[in-house]
C-alpha cells in the first residue's frame, strides 16, 4: 500500500521534472500527494537531476530515489499533474485510480510533430518581424526556423544529447541563412540568423535559474544556470564554426 | 506602422511558443495577447528611459502581473503563460553578437554584449520576482485585516 504511494508520488515528481516545472513545484506536489494519503514527516529533496522523496507511517520509514536525465518543456503535462494532485488531495482518489492517471498522463500525446514544426518555422518569422525586419526576411527566418526545428526534431531521435543537437541545429540554421544571403541581396543575414536561433536560445533557463535562486533552492538554481550556459556555448560554437568558416572562404557575409 | 508589425511578431511568435512548449488550446490565445501586451509596453517605454536593465524589469514585472491575474482565473500554474509572453524579451540577438565578436576576434566587445545578454535576463527574472512579492505582501495584508 505505501510502497504504491511511494511509487506513484515519485511518478509524479519525475513527470513534472521532465516537464520543466520549477523546482519547488515539483517538492510541492509530491509533499501534498503523501499527505493527502495519511503521511508523516514528509521530506522531498528535488534536483534538476533527480529527486528523492522519504516519509513516515506507522513507524515504517519508505524512501525513494529516482534520477532524470531528460528534461523537455511540456507546460500542459505539468497543469494536468498539478491539478491531478489537487484532486488527490480534496476527492481522496485511490492509488490505484492515481496511479492509472499517471500513467495516461506518461504516455499522452502533446501537440503533432507537424504542427510543430508549422509553428516553429511561423514563430522564427514573428521574431524577424518583432526585430522590425521586412516581410522577406521574415520569410527567409521561416525557412531557417524550419530547417532548425527539423533537425533539432530528427537528431534528439537518435539520442546523442542536447549539447550536440543544439550545435548542429545552430549550425544548419546558419548555413541557410548564409545561403539565402547569397543569392538575394539587400538583405540582412543578420536578423534572420537571430530570429531563427531564437528557436533554441535558453533565454528561459537562464530566467528559471535566476528564478530559482532567488527562490531558495540554490543548487537547482546553479544547475540550471550551467545548463543553459552549456546549450548558450554549444549554440555558439555551431553558428560560430559556420560563419568563421565562411568568412575564411567568402571574405565576408 | 512599425509599432503595428512589432506586436503582430511578438503575437506569432508567442503564439508559437506556447505550441511548442504545449501548452493547452484554450490559454493559447491568452499567451499570444501577453506576448502582444509585453512588446507594446517594451516598445512604449524602451525610448523614454534609454536604459535596456530598467526596461526589461518594469516590463516583465507588468506582464507577471497580466499572468498572475489570468492563471487565478484559469486557475492554472503562472508559468504557462508566462514563458510563452516574455519569449520575445529574451536577449537571443546579444548572445549572436557575443558569438560573432568572437569569431570575429574583438574579444572586449564579446564580453560587452555577453554580460549585457546576462543582464537583461536577470531583468527578465528579477521582474518576476518583484511581482510575486508584491501580490504575495497583498495576500499576507488582507488576511491580517
Amino acid at each position: 500500500m505505501m510502497e504504491k504511494l511511494l511509487k506513484c508520488s515519485c511518478l509524479a515528481g519525475k513527470l513534472l521534472l521532465e516537464s520543466g516545472a520549477e523546482t519547488y513545484r515539483v517538492e510541492d506536489t509530491m509533499v501534498r500527494l503523501c499527505k493527502a494519503y495519511g503521511c508523516e514527516e514528509v521530506e522531498s529533496f528535488v534536483l534538476p537531476t533527480g529527486l528523492i522523496l522519504s516519509f513516515e507511517k506507522d513507524g515504517q520509514n519508505y524512501t525513494k530515489n529516482i534520477r532524470v536525465s531528460e528534461r523537455n518543456t511540456d507546460l500542459n503535462r505539468v497543469d494536468l499533474i498539478n491539478s491531478l494532485s489537487r484532486k488527490a488531495n480534496e476527492n481522496h482518489l485511490t492509488l490505484d485510480e492515481l496511479y492509472d492517471e499517471l500513467c495516461k498522463l506518461k504516455t499522452r500525446e502533446a501537440y503533432p510533430f507537424s504542427h510543430q514544426l508549422f509553428f516553429a518555422s511561423i514563430g522564427a518569422g514573428g521574431f524577424a518581424l518583432f526585430f522590425q525586419s521586412s516581410l522577406i526576411e521574415a520569410f527567409f527566418a521561416c525557412i531557417c526556423g524550419f530547417f532548425i526545428k527539423l533537425s533539432e526534431y530528427s537528431l534528439s531521435k537518435l539520442k546523442i544529447g542536447s549539447f550536440i543537437i543544439n550545435m548542429v541545429s545552430g549550425a544548419i540554421g546558419t548555413f541557410t541563412a548564409l545561403l539565402i544571403g547569397c543569392f538575394i541581396k539587400n538583405i540582412s543575414v543578420d536578423t534572420i540568423i537571430i530570429s531563427s536561433i531564437m528557436l533554441l536560445v535558453p533565454g528561459i533557463a537562464i530566467t528559471n535559474a535566476i528564478r530559482d535562486s532567488i527562490a531558495g533552492d540554490l543548487i537547482s538554481g546553479l544547475t540550471r544556470a550551467l545548463e543553459a550556459f552549456l546549450i548558450a556555448i554549444s549554440i555558439a560554437l555551431g553558428t560560430g564554426a559556420i560563419l568563421s568558416l565562411w568568412i575564411a572562404l567568402q571574405g565576408g557575409f | 506602422m512599425e509599432l503595428i508589425q512589432v506586436l503582430i511578431g511578438s503575437f506569432i511568435a508567442s503564439y508559437a511558443f506556447g505550441i511548442i512548449f504545449n501548452i493547452k488550446k484554450r490559454y493559447l490565445l491568452v499567451a499570444a495577447m501577453g506576448g502582444m501586451l509585453c512588446s507594446l509596453i517594451y516598445s512604449l517605454i524602451a525610448p523614454k528611459i534609454k536604459n535596456e536593465f530598467i526596461t526589461l524589469l518594469i516590463c516583465s514585472s507588468i506582464i507577471s502581473f497580466y499572468c498572475e491575474a489570468m492563471a487565478r482565473i484559469e486557475k492554472t500554474p503562472v508559468t504557462s503563460f508566462f514563458i510563452c509572453s516574455v519569449i520575445s524579451l529574451v536577449p537571443g540577438g546579444m548572445m549572436y553578437y557575443t558569438m560573432q565578436e568572437i569569431v570575429m576576434g574583438n574579444m572586449n566587445q564579446s564580453v560587452i554584449y555577453c554580460l549585457s545578454a546576462i543582464a537583461n535576463a536577470g531583468a527578465i527574472a528579477i521582474g518576476v520576482s518583484v511581482a510575486q512579492t508584491l501580490l504575495k505582501l497583498i495576500g499576507v495584508i488582507r488576511r491580517m485585516r
